[in-house]
C-alpha cells in the first residue's frame, strides 16, 4: 500500500495557523507525488529533491496567498511546476513548448482510476511516459497522480484550457494503445 | 493484479521516501524549531565500547541478578551488625584516653600522700654544715680563753 492517501481531510487550517503538525501532515501527504512529478519532468534525483524542498518552503511562506483550502494540492503542484521550469532555465534548457493543435477533442469518459495496467506492462508504461514530450508528460502526470481537473491542470501549468486538453488527448492516446494491446 | 498509472509511478519512486522524510523533518525543525527525530545511528568507536559495557552488564550481572541481590543483602546485614557492635564497645582512642587519666590519677594520689606525710612528721633539723677551718691565731685565742 502506498503511503499517500487522498481521502484524509487535510489540515490546511492548522497550517495557516502555523501548526507544525499540520504542516507535517501536509508535507507527508504530498512529498512523494511532488517528487515523482518533478523527477519525471527533470530526470534528476537531486534536482527533484530540491524542487520538493523549495516547494515546501515557498508553501510555508506564502500560505496566506492560498484562497481556497480545497485547492491546496493544486496550489502545491503549481509551485513545484514553477520550480521545475526555473530548474530548466538554470540548467540552460529551454522550457519545451510544442506546437499545439488547438482543435476540439472529445473528452474522455474514463476516470484515471479506470486506467489499469498489468504488472508486466509497468515497464512499458514508464518507458512510454519517458518518451512523451515534457508538456504532455506533465499534463498526464497531473491528471493521473492527483486526478486534477482540466481547469486545475491549466492553472498549474499556466496554459490555456484547450492546450491542456490537446496535450492530455495525445498522451492518453498513447496509453490507450497500451491498454488495447493487453486485451485478448 | 492490475495497477493504475498513479500506483505505478508512485511505486517507482518509493525508494526516495527515506530521503524525503529526512528532508521534511529537517525543514520542519528549521522552520518551526521542532526537534528532529533521531535515527538509529551507525556503530562508531564510542558505541562499540558502550555496547561492550552493556553486554558485560547483561552477561555478568543481569543474568544472575537474584544472586547479586542476595549477596548485597548479606553484605548490608554484615554492615549493620558491624555498626551495632562498634557502638557498644569503646574504641581505641577512648581506651588510650582512659589510660592517660589513670596515670594522672596515680600521680595525684602520690603527691597527696607526700603532702600528708610531710604534715604528720616534720622534717628533722638539718645538720649544721661543717665549719670551715679557722685561722691559727683565732684558734690560739680560743684555747687561751678556755684555759683561763
Amino acid at each position: 500500500m502506498l503511503a499517500v492517501d487522498t481521502e484524509i481531510q487535510l489540515p490546511v487550517q492548522g497550517a495557516r495557523a502555523g501548526e507544525p503538525d499540520a504542516w507535517d501532515a501536509l508535507f507527508k501527504r504530498y512529498q512523494l507525488p511532488l517528487y515523482a512529478y518533478a523527477f519525471e519532468l527533470l530526470r534528476d534525483e537531486q534536482a527533484s529533491l530540491d524542487v520538493v524542498q523549495e516547494s515546501f518552503i515557498t508553501a510555508v511562506r506564502h500560505i496566506r496567498s492560498l484562497q481556497n483550502d480545497e485547492k491546496f494540492g493544486s496550489w502545491m503542484f503549481s509551485i513545484a511546476h514553477q520550480r521545475c521550469i526555473q530548474h530548466w532555465r538554470r540548467s540552460g534548457r529551454e522550457h519545451p513548448v510544442e506546437v499545439e493543435e488547438l482543435e476540439a477533442f472529445p473528452s474522455d469518459d474514463l476516470d484515471p482510476s479506470e486506467w489499469c495496467f498489468r504488472r508486466e506492462q509497468e515497464e512499458q508504461v514508464m518507458e512510454l511516459l519517458g518518451h512523451l514530450p515534457p508538456t504532455q508528460r506533465a499534463v498526464l502526470l497531473l491528471h493521473f497522480l492527483e486526478d486534477f481537473s482540466l481547469e486545475e491542470i491549466a492553472r498549474i501549468t499556466e496554459s490555456p484550457m484547450g492546450t491542456v486538453k490537446s496535450r492530455l488527448h495525445y498522451a492518453k492516446s498513447a496509453l490507450r494503445r497500451l491498454l488495447e494491446d493487453q486485451r485478448p | 493484479m492490475n495497477k493504475t498509472l498513479r500506483e505505478i509511478v508512485l511505486r517507482r519512486h518509493l525508494s526516495a521516501q527515506t530521503r524525503l522524510d529526512e528532508m521534511r523533518q529537517q525543514l520542519l525543525s528549521e522552520t518551526f524549531d521542532r526537534p528532529v527525530p533521531q535515527r538509529p545511528r551507525q556503530f562508531v568507536g564510542a558505541d562499540i565500547i558502550g555496547t561492550a559495557m552493556i553486554s558485560l552488564w547483561r552477561e555478568l550481572f543481569w543474568r544472575a541478578r537474584h544472586a547479586w541481590a542476595g549477596l548485597a543483602l548479606v553484605w548490608l546485614a554484615l554492615l549493620a551488625v558491624n555498626l551495632v557492635i562498634c557502638d557498644t564497645r569503646p574504641d581505641d582512642a577512648t581506651r588510650a584516653d582512659s589510660g592517660q587519666g589513670a596515670i594522672q590519677a596515680l600521680l595525684r594520689d602520690e603527691q597527696q600522700l607526700r603532702t600528708e606525710l610531710a604534715e604528720i612528721a616534720p622534717a628533722e633539723p638539718l645538720a649544721a654544715p661543717p665549719t670551715p677551718p679557722r685561722p691559727r691565731s683565732e684558734r690560739r685565742v680560743a684555747t687561751t680563753n678556755s684555759c683561763a
